[in-house]
């Protein structure tokens, strides 16, 4: 019975979770994110102009860009070398600390709504675009996988 | 099929229930280190504000734009409160206070505990009754009553002359009352045979004796303990050193008094923040690597007595 449960099998569902995490991250830099009236006019920033303008947002994106490619790694080192016991150990540190990075992220990201609309009150009024939503999304999503993943490496 | 599926819903309802835990795990200890880790980040944190300084606690980002160990530098080397490179100084009679607490309340508490659980006296079990009772309340409760005991002999309250006489008052005050959390290092103890002690007796021992030359060498997770336990204290500790020594010269302050008085004393300032920070790490990092080095033995010091049989 337990033949049946390959590396494959058991990492399947992490898989699929890391495909739809990867496509919540492209749609988040595609979509706009904030949108800035009066003072420019109802111009729309993408994730990119406003990672490249504010550091706010660099370095978390930055963050949760280096915690999927630590998860992706954990996945792989489960697929293909499962049975050593450092490489188990290895998986299971990158995994706890993409864990941390996505949902500290995901708090710190959720906070910032409380302060947005207020953050260039004296330059222009500031709204938040479905970017911003699907990023949240990305943010808790990726959370939650970390810690399936981290289920699944206890056998 | 069947026996397959329904291990397949036990696997799936074990994997689901640790995510959840993984979940709450992770959210708790992201709360509890955020503020250290932003102490921390803001240790070494070097950007300046508009007039030239470091910046202090008025920032609005988390992560620093500028890391740098100017805030070590200007801790060490700079001036506060008049005197140049205090804060050495502060660190040093910190250590005199921990160190000095540490030897008379691991000797008071071990021979305590060591009274307590092999020699049997009168009135033993009401005064272990007492002295748990008195545990209960917290310690700062004494505080004014202490202030002015020590006061009252000059140990406490000096001006700048003989402030060196509160640090000795600030020692009394921590170990005076020490043997009194004698009850972990009892449990210790009463797993110990009892034997060992009666055989010594007969072979003409004093008390004193065994417990120097028989019971010591066999406890060294619970000394260990107890000496962490009673070097933490003193290190860490900020309301009695306020009340003692927060009055005296700023050269004879132990390191938590001196910090505070960065950020809300008579010559605090908003941009010291990080200059504290700074510190706070200084302070932290002897802890830790005690705790890391010693962690063996305490957590044998805590659990030894737990389990009797």
């Amino acid at each position: 019975m337990h033949s049946e449960l390959t590396p494959f099998r058991i990492c399947r569902n992490a898989i699929i979770g890391l495909v739809l995490s990867l496509g919540l991250l492209i749609t988040t830099l595609c979509l706009p994110f904030y949108s800035y009236r009066y003072f420019t006019i109802n111009e729309t920033m993408k994730f990119i102009d406003v990672a490249k303008a504010n550091h706010h947002i660099a370095v978390p994106l930055a963050g949760a860009i280096l915690a999927l490619v630590f998860i992706v790694a954990a996945v792989i080192l489960m697929l293909f070398v499962s049975k050593n016991k450092i490489v188990q150990f290895v998986a299971k540190t990158l995994t706890i600390l993409a864990a941390f990075a996505f949902i500290g992220l995901f708090f710190t990201a959720a906070v910032r709504l409380l302060v947005i609309p207020y953050e260039f009150d004296y330059i222009a009024s500031q709204t938040l675009e479905s970017g911003y939503l699907v990023y949240l999304a990305y943010l808790l999503f990726s959370g939650v996988l970390s810690c399936y993943i981290l289920a699944i490496h206890e056998k | 099929m069947k026996q397959k599926k329904v291990l397949l819903t036990i696997r799936s309802r074990a994997i689901l229930s640790r995510t959840l835990s993984y979940l709450g795990l992770v959210t708790l200890s992201l709360i509890w280190i955020i503020p250290i880790f932003w102490i921390v980040l803001s240790a070494f944190r070097t950007e300046v504000n508009s007039d030239g300084q470091l910046i202090g606690i008025v920032v609005s980002n988390y992560f620093p734009k500028k890391f740098g160990v100017q805030n070590f530098i200007n801790l060490f080397q700079g001036q506060f409160y008049g005197v140049k490179g205090v804060f050495p100084r502060w660190i040093l009679n910190t250590l005199i206070v921990a160190v000095v607490d540490c030897l008379i309340s691991t000797f008071l508490v071990l021979s305590v505990a060591y009274c307590m659980s092999k020699l049997k006296f009168k009135m033993r079990k009401p005064f272990m009754n007492l002295t748990m009772i008195l545990g209960l309340f917290p310690g700062f409760m004494s505080m004014i009553a202490i202030y002015f005991l020590l006061k009252s002999i000059g140990l406490a309250g000096n001006s700048a002359d003989n402030a060196w006489l509160n640090i000795v008052g600030l020692i009394l005050a921590y170990s005076a009352g020490a043997g009194m959390g004698f009850q972990v290092a009892k449990g210790f103890f009463d797993v110990l045979p009892s034997s060992l002690v009666e055989s010594a007796k007969l072979d003409g021992c004093s008390n004193f004796k065994i417990f120097w030359k028989i019971i010591l060498p066999l406890s060294k997770p619970i000394i260990i303990y107890t000496a962490l336990m009673s070097f933490t204290g003193p290190w860490m500790d900020f309301i009695f050193a306020k009340v003692i020594i927060g009055t005296g010269a700023p050269e004879c302050w132990t390191v938590s008094v001196g910090l505070y008085s960065l950020l809300f004393g008579a010559q605090s300032d908003v941009n010291f923040f990080t200059q504290f920070a700074a510190g706070c790490v200084c302070v932290g990092i002897p802890i830790v690597g005690l705790f890391m080095f010693l962690q063996k033995y305490y957590v044998e010091g805590v659990t030894a007595g737990a389990v009797k049989g």
